[in-house]
């Protein structure tokens, strides 16, 4: 009986504010720690979303545990954590992981030592620096057109034990040939941060981001990828030890996007739900059609955690 | 291992039977002619004498449009000492152009390949678009400039390009947002023989767009269906399987021309080893008819 009410509830997530009370209590006791994206969440781009911090406030007024996780590395943890600052919400450094800040305790776990071949953005090689890592780079600049300018570029002879791929505006087939080489050595590992395909970088832009890219290296290689941003199974093995977590299901994960944040919730074997304040409307919802995608609750915005909790504005902006 | 036949191991009445079974050859340069790059494989040109001894027409179908025509001609001629002309020869830059032509193309074509690919279509009239905004993106003010910055074109052609970037291919993908934008790709090798080993070649790239824009580019170079289509009509009156296809890649060499039901030759001068070749499968659609260690086998043991 409860089996089959779990597999209804998975095909037809149910939206917070229509839950019935008792509904609404269990849901509200089954999870102790909430993991929850930022981008689309709390914010998409420059505009805020309307009382999100109501949201977290009032969930932490109830003794949930709040941990943020954002496949965006660009962005400093200062510049993240003033952010929050601003709308209110008082989040510790250590409550934000970015996978810049993943891949970091990943390699300090597996006690990993040696030369990284990275491709990432400034702020993410900056995490990796100052937590002592050796990095290598480029080439950084436009090569002669030639394939003696390629090979010098590209067969590099140093003892290169990961090749490292998250967010770079400026990723060039270079770069990826290079790392290739690299990744033909047995032991030289391939970490991938964000995933994403098509990555939003302002209102109008987008760029193709790091996912196709390390598909190509996984598929020239044969290595598979230990992916420490959403929706990798490293990542939140990697959650779950941090915190350890020894119920998943007691997890809940909020996010906007359906594969990358329910996604990765289902990977973790997480409760999942989605808001509609970001990357995905309510058309797109309904239209999913994979089970590892579709949530468990939706919501239009985390702001209606606060009114499930009877608390916050009352008329619904 | 799957029924391979070494060349020199045919007896004299079956090397007979194989030059007797083909008309045409279409023959891969770099790892089979010459070293990629570099100077002749020895034996090559002797074996390319004798096949225009033995009255078979050869077409040379490379995937490398960084030597210009002139430069494939001329390195024919003084290292083979062979008197070949430009329409034996078939390469990306080439096929793009005859098509850009047969199809009266007139607008502007953004063009993500190596300057003499760019050079033979300005060359033939064609008009295409720089790079706009900075080479190195260091704000969102620049790779909005890369992206958004230049003229919207009618055609994007992508081949090997050293210096192929996300913004270029984000700009390619948003001009292809168009249905009226044409796509076009020359050489789609997955992986290319170079130094020791392979390093990943144009194809990977070319499907990131073709995923990302959600439609297939016309692909005029190896192991492309449009070429291949393109190759069958250029001798319609030689049946598929009285030409010989000789080559040093299985994907973009052995496969292909097995698609189009042509007899193959894999020589062991490129990319390929023994074992990669042992590894397959009786029945792959990569297996080669013939195999050889370099293309000067075809002489036969006494000629070499």
């Amino acid at each position: 009986m409860e089996a089959s009410s779990i597999t209804t509830r998975r095909t037809k997530p149910k939206h917070i504010l229509q839950l019935s009370e008792e509904e609404r209590r269990s849901f509200c006791d089954s999870f102790d720690h909430v993991f929850s994206d930022i981008d689309g969440v709390l914010w998409a781009l420059e505009n805020l979303v309307p009382h999100a911090a109501d949201g977290y406030k009032a969930l932490e007024r109830i003794g949930k545990q709040l941990t943020f996780v954002t496949n965006n590395s660009v962005r400093t943890m200062d510049q993240c954590v003033r952010r929050f600052a601003k709308i209110g919400l008082q989040v510790k450094p250590e409550q934000i992981w970015h996978p810049a800040q993943s891949i970091v305790e990943y390699l300090q776990r597996i006690k990993f030592e040696g030369l990284i071949y990275i491709i990432a953005s400034q702020p993410f090689k900056a995490v990796l620096r100052e937590a002592g890592f050796q990095l290598l780079d480029g080439p950084n600049e436009f090569i002669e057109e030639s394939y003696e300018s390629l090979a010098r570029h590209i067969f590099g002879r140093e003892p290169v034990r990961a090749v490292v791929v998250d967010v770079d505006f400026n990723l060039s087939s270079p770069k990826i040939l290079r790392a290739h080489m690299y990744l033909r050595r047995p032991e030289c590992l391939l970490l991938v941060g964000a995933t994403d395909r098509l990555l939003p970088v302002s209102k109008e832009v987008n760029i193709i981001g790091p996912g196709p890219f390390a598909s190509i290296l996984e598929e020239a290689s044969g290595k598979p990828p230990l992916t420490l941003g959403k929706p990798g199974r490293q990542l939140g093995e990697l959650l779950v030890q941090h915190y350890a977590i020894s119920q998943p299901s007691r997890a809940l994960m909020i996010g906007d996007m359906l594969a990358q944040d329910v996604g990765f919730g289902r990977v973790c074997g997480f409760q999942t739900l989605l808001v509609l304040s970001g990357g995905c409307t309510l058309e797109q919802l309904q239209a999913e059609t994979n089970p590892n995608h579709i949530p468990d609750y939706y919501a239009d915005s985390v702001a209606d955690l606060a009114l499930m909790l009877g608390e916050g504005p009352k008329a619904h902006v | 291992m799957n029924s391979v036949k070494h060349l020199k191991e045919l007896r004299e009445e079956e090397r007979e039977e194989f030059f007797d079974s083909f008309n045409l050859v279409f023959c891969d340069c770099d790892g089979v002619i010459w070293y990629p790059l570099r100077d002749f494989i020895p034996g090559s040109a002797a074996a390319l004498a004798h096949l225009e001894f033995r009255g078979k027409q050869v077409t040379f179908v490379t995937n490398n449009s960084i030597s210009s025509m002139k430069e494939h001609i001329e390195k024919f001629a003084q290292q083979g000492h062979l008197k070949i002309d430009a329409h034996q020869i078939v390469h990306p830059a080439q096929t793009i152009c005859d098509h850009l032509k047969s199809i009266k193309f007139e607008g502007l074509i953004y063009c993500l390949a190596t300057p003499p690919f760019r050079q033979l279509l300005k060359e033939a009239g064609f008009r295409l678009t720089e790079e706009s905004g900075p080479g190195i993106i260091r704000s969102l003010k620049d790779l909005h400039e890369a992206i958004y910055g230049g003229e919207p074109v009618a055609a994007v052609v992508i081949d090997v390009d050293f210096n192929l970037s996300a913004a270029k291919m984000m700009r390619a993908h948003v001009q292809l947002q168009n249905p009226k934008c044409l796509f076009l790709a020359g050489a789609a090798d997955a992986l290319i023989p170079f130094g020791q080993g392979d390093i990943i070649g144009p194809g990977p790239f070319i499907d990131v767009v073709t995923q990302s824009v959600g439609r297939q580019p016309i692909t005029l170079g190896k192991p492309g269906e449009d070429l291949r289509q393109l190759l069958l009509q250029r001798h319609p009156d030689v049946p598929p399987n009285r030409v010989l296809f000789v080559g040093d890649s299985l994907a973009s060499d052995i496969g292909f021309a097995r698609a189009s039901g042509y007899q193959t030759l894999l020589v062991l001068t490129g990319g390929t080893r023994l074992e990669d070749v042992q590894r397959l499968p009786a029945g792959h659609p990569q297996v080669p008819d013939y195999l050889a260690d370099c293309l000067g086998d075809i002489c036969g043991a006494d000629n070499r």
